[in-house]
């Protein structure tokens, strides 16, 4: 009697951990099976079991969102969103529980893109001191930022040296986008004219440098110091000023110059001396 | 009269008692501690612990302070339990709600410790006494010392379970002593680990005198030893049993800590503290660490003594009292040094000592009080003088201890601990946005209130405010508690703050929210640049070029020891309160002290006296003495005191009371002084300087008028600065004034001045995004060119100078590196300090100067190379150095030459601190040295400045070393310098060029 017993818990243990085991479901079969998948998602169709599906569409850079609608015979995928993607290798994932099928696809949008051409410009600060050269690449991008051939049968970019001109400024790469904008810098002085004026109201001289350019007749930039000097044989005056729209200026009370000699100095470009008379 | 002892009246009253003082600690302290709280040295300290444990409980590496430091460096529990609380309550008022509920248990600690002592009456007025106690007011309300607090509360409450442990041998006894000595332990471990000398020793020693035959008591004093030791004897598996279980909570509770003790030993420079002083001749210092907390105790210490030494049952509290006041006297006798060694003497802060004095005071204390109010000694003064006088004695005595507890509770007030409470929002708006809180920020002049900005945000600082975690060098290797604070930590701290400031590169320090001007300058001159004045008055200052903050990887703690510190003290203290309750419902016994002998209130007619008079003189000559020195001092009586105090009201800016040292005229109003003031305002002595010493001499004197002599020593950011006047006084209703110096003002000629200003506006991001900036939006790092760079050796030191130029076409923030690699593979990186001018205009240039390690160490290190890196940034503010200097050089002998400078102020702002950056260059055009001299008064616009400066040259002594080779880096690629050429300047002038370099305070630009 106890081993009819034992038996029977045992036969019972037995379906109770058979009833554990996970149920087993069918790979979905996709109909009209293609490994081109065109975004926006049109009517995905798959055959398969159950209800209890979710998917999971990737592309190599970004997660898809899709949604199901179940039919008779499985469920169909549909996008969430009506828009396109950078086009490339893609994965599906169907789960069913602990169960998940992939599908490896190659994603392409099926909308018209919109082209538009990029220029991009390096560098975008070109001092003249140094190179007007500037390396550009040119390319065309879908709105979805895939990049597209400009013309048939021609490379994807295109990429040149440009000598720019050497005149100072703001210049745009892309006359729409002020980021594409690429500047032209001045050069260090040259030459440093200088010249004093008495003001008699003031009693003061006025000692002006300037225009101070650069040696492609660009004037120097806004802020640069100019250094004047000036030497009465006993006293070193200096005077550090900034230049504005190529010109700096000093003042010197005319009752304390005695004999002043001064000039101006732009880091290692000197101007020639001037003599202020009392 | 309540003297029964062991009656249902002394129960009840004892109760009733306990009642009272558990309601005046709610209803005082309750209300007053969150006002109080941000004036505490240390009450936002622990709520920065307690906010880590709120973030991360299992994770004890807290990035914010130091670079990051292990929090199972300080016990948990109250940190744990606060920020339990903390999660339904904000920070503050969970830090009060605990802080109250603490004290509650404290109070109860108090009334059950001085049941061991004597009746449940004497224990009541013992929890009332400790309710105003002035040590434990100061400890809550001046220190925020809620861990010792804790600790002392669960440890008080665990010495009668001690006592009847050892007097009954019941184990419940034993496992609620250890269940409140965990809970200490897991707060504050210095508590239990002095408690078991201090408390417990003589707990042991009370309890074995208890149990022993009453003929063993009655005798003398070496056969009562004895006897005691036999009775100890007897008692040993007890005792064992309690210190070895007790030990093993000790290491186990808390055993992170210890493991954090010995595999990261503390090895920095002892920082000074008061408690340590000599109380004789630190006043401030003797008042805060010894009067305040001990003045009652002093007051009863006839009654202390005699109650503690009559009993021999009390012996052992007696030698705990009298060492412990003793140990807090600090440095004032050589005593507690010789008994604690110079090592512990440094590094305890010996207030603690003091404070426990007060605590074993309270039962005697609390007696006499008792025998005063309701006993024998109040008979004796109602039978020999009057129930009248009894009652003023006892009225004034109170009313005066009541003022005296007032004074504590406003004591910050009084004497500020603390800078004014600072708005920390528009500090946590900054560093929230634009990616600020990528970088390290450090805060100046905001005291301890840094502690509550980091618990209220997740921005990491270089500083911190818990000195045992220090393990940078350059806060280690100094005596410094907290950079924020240099200003008072005198030449040390500001050397150990100028090393960061210099140095941000290391720390990825960029930005400094500045609550004092005294600072500026230092920031100026070692190249940082005023960003934004926030709504709260804070001046953030920022750095360029300084990296993001490097991952760093945290200290490897064994994952069972971060469980363990999150579970085993908060498991103490649920467990306590689960044990203290079953033991209510279970084991309480009513009259469980059945072995104490009854109490004998009556005292000596000496001790009735002393005991009965002294508090009412101490607290009414303290009161007396405090509204004299506030209202009554006469601040005139003499020349020199009136110059001192004039000069003492000048240094902490009160303006209208400095005024009134000077003579009452009509024609020098205040207005007048305000103004002359105002015109003098600015410079680097006026503004930004702290007095450090003075010394006043009078040099004559007639019946009525007198002249001093005044040496003052001022402390700057930058250095000290010396000055000497001569004021004169007259005595008017025997009062002395000084008399206004005749005021020349100097004027410019012109009424109104024009000045045009180029200034540059970065535009930031151009594309609004919260990711970080595309490529098209970047600005390049600017152009710029080493002109020249030296290896010099002068003497002792080394030094690297040179020359750097900005070629761009903007302005640009510079940032140097040298970095020396040695014969044995390592390398080492300095950086300049104020020699160089950091910001620089369109092809503007500076000299410079990096100091390198001296002579001994870099000759036995022997360099192999040396590389100078330059970073520069686009800089849109600083780089208006200001006035045009003219100057002229003579030499006066043996290599030292007289600069006269004469400077001019072009501008329409006032020149703060005119400055000069000097280089001696030799015939070829070669830097031999840069040095900053910066002039101590401000310069007026449109007004002329003459100063002299002495300097020494070095090249006649000097090695320029050609050795090494020197290779250059501009932004990390590498770069040639330019042939050094003569300088005609430099010629004309005997080798010296100079450069403006001024800092201008007027923010209409920020520069």
């Amino acid at each position: 009697m106890r081993i009819i017993k034992l038996n029977m818990v045992v036969v019972l243990l037995l379906v109770l951990i058979s009833a554990c085991n996970n149920e087993i479901v069918q790979e979905p079969i996709m109909i009209n099976s293609s490994d081109t998948l065109y975004m926006p998602l049109k009517d995905l169709e798959f055959e398969a079991k159950g209800d209890q599906w979710e998917a999971i569409l990737n592309s190599f850079t970004q997660p898809i969102p899709v949604k199901i609608r179940y039919g008779k015979n499985g469920f169909h995928l549909y996008p969430k969103k009506d828009h396109g993607i950078v086009e490339g290798p893609g994965r599906l994932c169907l789960q069913h529980g602990d169960n998940k099928f992939y599908y490896k696809v190659y994603l392409k949008n099926i909308l018209p893109p919109k082209i538009e051409e990029v220029d991009y410009r390096s560098s975008k600060i070109i001092n003249l001191d140094s190179s007007n050269a500037q390396q550009r690449i040119f390319l065309a991008v879908d709105e979805w930022r895939n990049i597209v051939d400009a013309a048939e049968g021609a490379e994807l970019f295109e990429e040149e040296i440009l000598q720019l001109n050497k005149k100072v400024g703001v210049y745009r790469a892309q006359g729409h986008l002020a980021l594409s904008s690429y500047y032209i810098e001045p050069g260090s002085c040259v030459s440093i004219p200088l010249k004093a004026k008495y003001i008699d109201i003031k009693k003061v001289y006025r000692i002006i440098a300037g225009p101070l350019k650069d040696r492609y007749d660009n004037l120097i930039a806004d802020g640069t110091v100019v250094k004047f000097i000036c030497d009465n044989g006993k006293f070193t005056n200096l005077m550090e000023e900034i230049s504005l729209n190529g010109f700096a200026s000093i003042e010197i009370t005319a009752e304390e110059v005695n004999e002043y000699s001064i000039f101006a100095k732009v880091d290692d470009a000197k101007s020639l001396s001037i003599t202020l008379q009392p | 009269m309540l003297n029964e002892d062991n009656g249902l009246l002394a129960e009840t009253t004892g109760k009733k008692l306990l009642l009272i003082a558990v309601s005046l600690v709610l209803i005082s302290h309750g209300v007053i501690i969150y006002f109080t709280l941000p004036k505490t040295y240390d009450a936002f300290v622990h709520m920065f612990f307690a906010d880590h444990y709120a973030r991360f409980w299992f994770e004890p590496w807290e990035y914010r302070w130091y670079t990051g430091f292990l929090t199972i460096s300080y016990p948990p529990l109250v940190h744990q339990s606060i920020a339990l609380i903390g999660k339904v309550f904000p920070l503050k008022v969970a830090f009060s709600i605990y802080a109250v509920f603490i004290y509650e248990i404290l109070i109860a600690g108090v009334y059950r410790f001085t049941k061991m002592f004597f009746s449940k009456t004497t224990a009541g007025v013992a929890a009332i006494l400790a309710a105003v106690l002035s040590s434990i007011i100061e400890t809550l309300h001046v220190f925020g010392q809620v861990p010792t607090l804790t600790g002392l509360a669960f440890l008080l409450n665990a010495l009668p379970f001690l006592y009847q442990y050892i007097v009954k041998n019941k184990p419940i006894y034993l496992v609620m002593a250890l269940s409140f000595l965990s809970v200490a332990i897991s707060s504050h471990h210095v508590t239990p680990i002095f408690g078991m000398v201090f408390f417990i020793a003589p707990t042991l020693f009370m309890a074995l005198t208890d149990v022993m035959p009453k003929e063993e008591k009655n005798t003398n004093f070496l056969s009562f030893v004895w006897n005691a030791i036999k009775t100890a004897i007897k008692k040993y598996r007890s005792i064992i049993l309690f210190g070895g279980l007790t030990l093993i909570l000790l290491i186990g509770l808390i055993f992170p800590y210890w493991y954090w003790s010995k595999t990261d030993p503390i090895t920095q420079v002892s920082i000074p503290h008061g408690s340590r002083d000599n109380f004789f001749e630190n006043i401030s210092s003797a008042l805060v660490f010894y009067v305040i907390p001990l003045t009652l105790v002093f007051a009863l210490l006839p009654a202390i003594t005699y109650s503690a030494v009559k009993n021999k049952r009390f012996w052992g509290w007696a030698v705990s009292f009298f060492v412990c006041l003793l140990l807090g006297s600090g440095a004032t006798t050589p005593l507690p040094k010789m008994m604690m060694g110079e090592k512990v003497f440094n590094i305890l802060t010996l207030d603690r000592f003091g404070f426990w004095a007060s605590i074993i005071a309270i039962p005697f204390m609390a007696k006499f009080l008792y025998s005063f109010l309701a006993g024998p000694v109040k008979e004796f003064w109602v039978k020999n003088f009057g129930s009248s006088t009894h009652f003023i004695l006892s009225g004034l005595s109170a009313f005066s201890y009541l003022l005296f507890v007032i004074f504590i509770f406003h004591l910050a007030s009084f004497r500020p601990l603390q800078p004014k409470e600072v708005d920390i929002l528009p500090i946590q708006n900054f560093l929230n946005r634009d990616d600020h809180m990528r970088w390290r920020y450090l805060t100046l002049g905001f005291g301890d209130q840094m502690a509550w900005l980091s618990a209220n945000s997740l921005a990491a600082t270089v500083d911190g405010n818990y000195h045992s975690a220090r393990r940078l060098p350059e806060l280690t290797s100094r005596p410094v508690e907290r950079l924020e604070n240099a200003k008072f930590t005198g030449t040390e701290g500001l050397a150990s703050l100028t090393d960061f400031l210099t140095r941000s590169e290391k720390y990825s320090l960029k930005y400094v929210f500045s609550n004092d001007r005294y600072y500026d300058p230092l920031l100026y001159y070692t190249g940082w640049n005023r960003t934004i004045r926030l709504e709260n008055g804070i001046m953030v200052w920022e750095k360029g070029n300084v990296s993001t903050i490097k991952p760093i990887e945290p200290q490897t703690l064994n994952p069972f020891l971060k469980y363990a510190w999150g579970i085993f003290p908060v498991s103490s203290l649920c467990i306590n309160f689960l044990l203290t309750f079953f033991y209510l419902m279970k084991y309480k016994e009513k009259d469980y002290f059945n072995l104490r002998p009854s109490d004998d209130n009556n005292y000596p007619l000496s001790i009735t006296y002393s005991s009965s008079l002294l508090p009412l003189l101490f607290f009414s000559y303290f009161m007396i003495n405090q509204v004299y020195e506030l209202l009554l001092v006469k601040k005139q009586a003499h020349p020199v005191t009136a110059v001192l105090n004039y000069y003492n009201e000048l240094d902490f800016q009160r303006f209208e009371k400095a005024f009134q040292f000077y003579k009452p005229s009509p024609v020098f109003t205040l207005d007048q002084f305000l103004l002359e003031k105002s015109v003098n305002d600015g410079g680097l002595l006026p503004s930004y300087a702290k007095l450090d010493s003075i010394s006043a001499n009078e040099v004559y004197r007639s019946e009525d008028t007198s002249s001093v002599e005044v040496y003052t020593r001022w402390n700057t950011a930058l250095g000290h600065l010396a000055k000497e006047d001569t004021l004169k006084l007259v005595n008017e209703n025997d009062r002395w004034y000084v008399l206004p110096t005749i005021f020349v003002s100097e004027i410019p000629d012109e009424q109104i001045r024009s000045y045009t200003y180029t200034l540059f506006k970065k535009q930031g991001k151009r594309v609004i995004s919260s990711f970080p900036t595309v490529k098209d939006d970047r600005v390049k790092r600017p152009f710029a060119e080493f002109k020249q760079v030296s290896l010099i050796k002068d003497d002792k030191k080394y030094f690297v100078t040179g020359e750097i130029l900005n070629t761009d076409n903007i302005p640009v923030n510079i940032a140097l590196m040298a970095s020396l690699k040695f014969q044995n593979g390592v390398s080492k990186n300095y950086y300049p300090a104020t020699a160089l001018i950091y910001n620089l205009s369109p092809k503007g240039s500076s000299f410079f100067q990096i100091d390198l390690d001296d002579y001994d160490k870099m000759d036995s290190l022997e360099i192999v190379s040396l590389d100078i890196h330059a970073k520069t940034d686009v800089s849109e503010r600083g780089y208006i150095h200001g006035g045009y200097p003219s100057y002229s050089v003579t030499d006066l002998g043996k290599g030292e030459m007289k600069i006269e400078t004469s400077y001019y102020n072009q501008l329409t702002v006032d020149i703060s601190i005119p400055g000069i950056l000097i280089a001696e260059k030799d015939s070829s055009g070669t830097i031999w040295q840069t040095k900053l001299y910066l002039h101590p008064k401000a310069l007026r616009s449109g007004l002329n400045l003459t100063f002299e400066t002495k300097f020494v040259k070095v090249q006649e002594r000097a090695q320029r070393i050609e050795a090494v080779p020197i290779s250059l880096f501009i932004n990390g690629k590498p770069k040639e310098v330019r042939s050094i050429k003569r300088d005609e300047l430099a010629e004309r002038n005997k080798g010296i060029v100079v450069l403006p370099h001024c800092f201008v305070s007027k923010e209409i630009y920020l520069q």
